[in-house]
């Protein structure tokens, strides 16, 4: 390996505070082999092929080839690896934008959260915990949220973070081009008393504090936002942004001032490796390729290189436990004869949800029984798996036989879905499933934005073939998945009626145990009547594969990934 | 398989280039063509011998087995080839390459192709001699530019310059003799140099091929179809059939009094206009030979002209004709003077 | 999904000019696009010229590198092939060479991805800087070199059964000039008419090879831009490969010019 080489790396400083660049940047590296003599190496490899080869530019054509491969091999080999204490870490897409507030998804939401502190912090048990905000207070109306922030917090570009600041982020999260900001919907004002944050909402806002936690909601530092219009995130977490190049990779550089906050790490201060990079590397055998090659440390796998690499003792998968995922299905109500609550209780007695985890997801996931992210408090599985369908063929079959389907008059009913890796087999087990019953069944899957479309297009429909259609949420608020998608007409107008908002509306009413036990009666409510079908958790980008020898990863709620107490 | 007899040539002692009992025959799979069937002939210094015969009667193959072109397999190439005494028939090809374009030069049927398009003129010129002589490239330039002028090429510093498709078809062959002529060879082959040519051209290239056989004492074997070329031509004539040589003589002699059923079949068949005035009652009908020539194909045992042959006999069919001589320096193979 | 309001949905439309008859539409691409202003990516927002010009680079050097491999490999192959043609070195080597034409581009970077790292582990495999052109430049290299390999013999062969050959041997040229000067310079031009078609499949395939090899060049810019139904990055993308094959052709006649006499005077 290159150990020996790793030493003789230094690395020339990087301005870290750069613009996004969309430029391939090949780092500059330095040969400190020659006695202190720095040069930049690429350059002199290009000027000595010039200057060598002028008169006969025919030779320098043909050698070009041969040159540039073999001298960039042997020079660059190194540079190539993940040397300099660099994280990288490859997964298969880009982010799509480092602004917080432009839409990142979960993809750039990972790397943000990186680079921003949130206010306040979940520990493991959930319960909400001082991040920039050392205090707060909730108003009992839930209408105002006070939150007294730290002093001498620094920005990494040395601006400081105040009051003011929190301000200036919530004012520019309420701006109507911002997306993916359901927890601040009804803010009213954002205002400052001395060091304290002052959040305003014109209507009861329960579900906000515990977001501010998650993956959304990091603080960004005004200074982000440049004089000539240009953006690049500064905040105060334990990592820097030094540059993103599209399509290619986000680097990021430990904030040696850092303090850390967060129960879940251990590592007081910055971060025990100097660098951070996310490396786009979009096929699956080239992410765990470089990660068998060492040139990078975490790398995602597929869920087949998870079997593979699972019992392999040199490379450990890290899962994500608080992913706040789950994956379910429901129907269209609608359409006959998925109105009658026996046929839609067969189809859920006839899916086999263990199998899909086992098969689909290797066992790295588990079937869950309630229709809400697990490990929150009164998500109980025990008590769930009592109110809804367990994996039962007979049981199906009788229902069915008393709604009038067999095998002279089989139900027909199309599985609508969208792909996903793992989900892909799972629905693959599922049409088996349904048709192990006696259901004419069909699996109909679509590209995600063209699902989503055309669901909410069966969703109207009170005719025709009926419909059951998966799809996965996340969430830290038990209620929040509810709230979006079966509250009123529902993200893919798959809302469940009047009987369904009032309940919700109760619980968020509530505060605690009430809450708890409201929130479990939706839950019995749905099962029995089998409107949802919960099936696996967590459901997407929850694994990621390292070197045995690579600790500290932290996967944290939502899948955030944390890197502050990782050794390579 | 008949007897074979060695040509009895008056002048054999003096001949530089020299092939005994050669055959060439053609592999493929489990078939074996025979395309040249122990034939002996030579050539003295000074001297033209015409091969003739049909196309297909492997005077050309012949030819190219006396330089080493046939590439083997599928070629097997089988008797001596002596040059200047030296057998260089299975010589190692290093070796071959030093006599070729050397001490036998060839010169091809089409000029059209036989030049190398995308070459200069002077490319094609001096990589003959270069490969021959330790000579500079200046040297060779200017051997190149005289054997132009040799070959009555004007302004051939131009010439060099251009590439094949800008010379016309008569440049073109003079070009090539012009190659062939470089390292002053022994030995000229020439391999129908004229067939595609106009007539003009045809007797200047020819009057050439003559001039440099006498200025240059070149031994010339002139292979060819057309009898008239040979009459004004050659002094010594091999016709060939089928693979064999059937009758060889001195041109008069040859045209005087043809001796093989084939050879005077061939004689009559050509126009004449030697004092016999065209039209008159006393001309002469076009003889034409009955049948046509034999495909190439496993040796037969017996004269291969037998199935044409107005005279042949049994003895024809199953028996190959020696080779005999029925006056000095005329030599026939054929049953008709066996006895 | 949520908070895109109404508005912002009519300012992308009118932004697009998707209120516009379609012939309207497409005129004005065209119109802007003379002017080299092939609109903005939807995903970024940014100029498309500028944005795909900035990949270029690496989607050329990949193209030349994989070429030249290519060339290297299947040339001298093609080369030996022919000189021993009929012969078992001739066999063995179009025996492989179909292998090689055979076998999808993705497939063989698959299977370097996965033997390479595990034997020979300085060779980068994902990407980054500049040594990691080896194995998609191999990739592309090997199956086309298959190609060349074949072109190159068939086209000496051809060339070999020329009369000019004969001469050139009758003139007692060794055989390593007459193959290298007296076949392989007619031969090149239809070697050379191969290569120029093998510039275009192989920009083509360097789509596949890109991804495959996270090479931040067009071909990711074009998968990703597919994905997300970046129609205007994907429009000019196709102009722009579109303006590469002709230059490669303008450049592949000039080539012809040079080898071929012929061309130049005819």
């Amino acid at each position: 390996m290159r150990t020996d080489r790793k030493e003789g790396n230094a690395v020339v400083p990087i301005p870290w505070l750069a613009t996004v660049s969309t430029t391939r940047s090949v780092a500059p590296t330095t040969i400190t082999s020659c006695q202190g003599v720095k040069m930049d190496q690429y350059r002199s490899i290009g000027l000595n092929i010039v200057n060598r080869d002028k008169q006969n530019r025919s030779r320098w054509f043909a050698s070009f080839t041969a040159v540039a491969v073999l001298t960039t091999a042997l020079s660059y080999g190194s540079a190539a690896n993940a040397a300099d204490g660099a994280i990288i870490v490859a997964r298969a897409l880009d982010v799509g934008t480092l602004d917080r507030d432009a839409g990142p998804g979960d993809m750039g939401n990972m790397v943000i959260r990186s680079i921003l502190d949130p206010l306040v912090l979940l520990d493991r048990d959930a319960s909400i915990k001082p991040g920039l905000a050392e205090s707060w207070e909730i108003s009992p109306d839930r209408l105002t949220y006070k939150f007294k922030i730290r002093s001498g917090l620094k920005c990494h570009d040395g601006t400081p973070f105040d009051a003011e600041a929190v301000k200036w982020n919530f004012e520019r999260m309420a701006r109507p081009e911002t997306t993916g900001v359901s927890a601040i919907r009804n803010l009213d004002d954002a205002s400052v008393e001395g060091d304290v944050a002052v959040i305003r909402f014109k209507t009861r806002n329960d579900a906000f504090i515990r977001a501010l936690g998650a993956l959304r909601y990091g603080m960004l530092c005004p200074s982000s936002d440049k004089a000539d219009g240009t953006f690049a995130p500064i905040g105060t977490g334990p990592w820097k942004f030094i540059s993103w190049t599209k399509n290619d990779k986000v680097r990021l550089e430990r904030n040696d001032d850092y303090v850390n906050h967060d129960p879940w790490i251990e590592n007081p201060g910055a971060p025990h490796e100097k660098f951070l990079e996310f490396r786009v590397v979009p096929e699956n055998v080239a992410r765990i390729a470089a990660l068998r090659s060492g040139e990078v440390n975490f790398a995602e796998p597929s869920y087949e290189q998870v079997a593979e690499l699972r019992n392999d003792p040199n490379y450990k998968i890290w899962a994500g436990e608080h992913s706040g995922q789950f994956a379910w299905g429901a129907f269209t109500l609608k359409v006959p004869p998925l109105d009658d609550r026996r046929v839609r209780q067969a189809v859920v007695h006839a899916m086999d949800r263990k199998t899909y985890s086992e098969i689909a997801f290797e066992g790295q996931n588990s079937p869950i029984n309630c229709p809400a992210p697990p490990n929150l408090p009164f998500i109980d599985q025990d008590l769930c798996a009592q109110w809804g369908q367990s994996y039962d063929p007979e049981k199906a079959k009788a229902l069915l036989a008393e709604a009038g389907y067999g095998p002279n008059n089989p139900l027909k009913l199309t599985i609508s879905v969208h792909q996903l890796p793992g989900w892909d087999l799972m629905h693959q087990i599922m049409l088996q499933n349904l048709k192990d019953v006696g259901i004419d069944a069909t699996l109909e899957t679509r590209e995600a934005s063209a699902f989503m479309a055309d669901i909410k297009e069966q969703n109207t429909r009170t005719e025709g073939i009926p419909i059951t259609w998966t799809w996965g949420s996340s969430g830290l608020d038990p209620l929040s998945p509810y709230e979006q998608q079966f509250v009123g007409a529902g993200q893919f107008n798959g809302g469940l009626g009047a009987e369904m908002d009032k309940l919700v509306a109760e619980a968020r009413s509530l505060e605690g145990d009430a809450q708890g036990k409201a929130i479990q009666n939706i839950m019995q409510y749905i099962l029995s009547e089998a409107f949802v079908y919960p099936i696996v958790s967590p459901g997407w980008q929850f694994v990621i594969a390292t070197k045995s020898s690579t600790t500290g990863f932290v996967y944290q709620y939502l899948n955030m990934m944390n890197f502050n107490d990782v050794k390579l | 398989m008949g007897q074979v007899f060695e040509t009895h040539n008056v002048a054999a002692h003096d001949q530089v280039l020299k092939a005994v009992d050669l055959s060439v025959s053609f592999q493929s799979g489990n078939s074996n063509a025979v395309a040249v069937d122990h034939v002996s002939f030579g050539v003295a210094r000074g001297e033209m011998l015409a091969l003739v015969g049909e196309s297909g009667c492997g005077k050309s193959t012949a030819a190219l087995a006396l330089l080493g072109l046939l590439r083997s397999p599928p070629a097997r190439v089988e008797g001596r080839i002596l040059l200047a005494g030296r057998s260089i028939l299975g010589l190692p090809p290093a070796d071959l390459q030093q006599i070729r374009g050397k001490s036998i030069a060839m010169i091809f049927q089409q000029p059209m192709t036989s030049l190398n398009p995308v070459l200069t003129i002077e490319r094609q010129l001096t990589e003959s001699t270069m490969a021959h002589e330790s000579i500079t490239r200046s040297e060779a330039i200017s051997r190149a530019r005289d054997a132009l002028e040799l070959v009555g090429i004007s302004s051939p510093e131009t010439r060099l310059r251009q590439y094949p498709h800008q010379l016309s078809g008569g440049m073109r062959q003079r070009v090539m003799i012009a190659m062939a002529m470089a390292c002053r060879p022994s030995v000229l082959v020439a391999d129908e140099p004229t067939t595609a040519l106009d007539v003009t051209m045809q007797a200047q290239i020819l009057s050439l091929i003559k001039g440099l056989k006498r200025d240059f004492g070149v031994a010339t074997i002139l292979i060819t179809h057309d009898l008239g070329v040979v009459a004004e031509n050659a002094d010594r004539v091999a016709v060939m059939y089928a693979g064999r040589i059937v009758e060889q003589a001195g041109t008069s002699e040859l045209f005087r009094a043809p001796a093989h059923p084939y050879t005077r079949g061939l004689i009559a068949a050509v126009p004449r206009l030697d004092g016999v005035p065209i039209g008159s009652a006393q001309t002469r009908r076009l003889q034409e030979i009955p049948g046509s020539v034999p495909q190439a194909g496993p040796s037969v045992p017996g004269c291969p002209f037998a199935p044409r042959c107005p005279l042949a006999s049994d003895r024809c069919r199953s028996m190959r004709p020696m080779e005999v001589a029925i006056a000095p320096e005329h030599l026939v193979s054929c049953w008709e003077y066996a006895a | 999904m949520e908070g895109v309001t109404p508005e912002q949905i009519e300012e992308m439309r009118r932004q697009l000019g998707l209120g516009q008859p379609a012939w309207v539409q497409s005129a004005l691409y065209v119109w802007h696009a003379i002017q080299g202003d092939f609109g903005h990516t939807i995903v970024g927002r940014e100029p498309v010229l500028g944005f795909l010009l900035s990949r270029l680079p690496a989607t050329l050097a990949l193209t030349a590198s994989g070429l030249g491999i290519a060339i290297a490999i299947g040339l001298p192959l093609g080369f030996l092939a022919a000189y021993n043609r009929g012969r078992w070195i001739d066999n063995t080597l179009m025996f492989i060479s179909v292998l090689g034409i055979s076998m999808p581009s993705f497939w063989l970077g698959l299977m370097l991805l996965l033997t390479v790292p595990v034997y020979l582990d300085f060779i980068p495999v994902a990407g980054e800087g500049p040594a990691s052109i080896i194995l998609p430049a191999l990739t592309l290299g090997l199956v086309y070199s298959a190609v060349i390999a074949r072109m190159t013999r068939s086209a000496m062969i051809e060339v070999l059964s020329e009369d000019f050959i004969r001469t050139a041997r009758a003139k007692g040229l060794r055989e390593t000039i007459v193959m290298s000067r007296h076949a392989f310079k007619p031969a090149s031009i239809s070697i050379v008419t191969v290569i120029g078609l093998i510039f275009g499949s192989m920009m083509g395939g360097q789509v596949i090879v890109e991804n495959v090899f996270s090479w931040n060049g067009l071909g990711r810019v074009a998968v990703l831009a597919m994905q997300q139904r970046d129609y205007p990055t994907i429009q000019g993308f196709i102009i722009l490969f579109a303006a590469i094959i002709v230059t490669v052709s303008v450049i592949l006649d000039m080539i012809y010019l040079w080898i071929d006499p012929r061309v130049r005077t005819g």
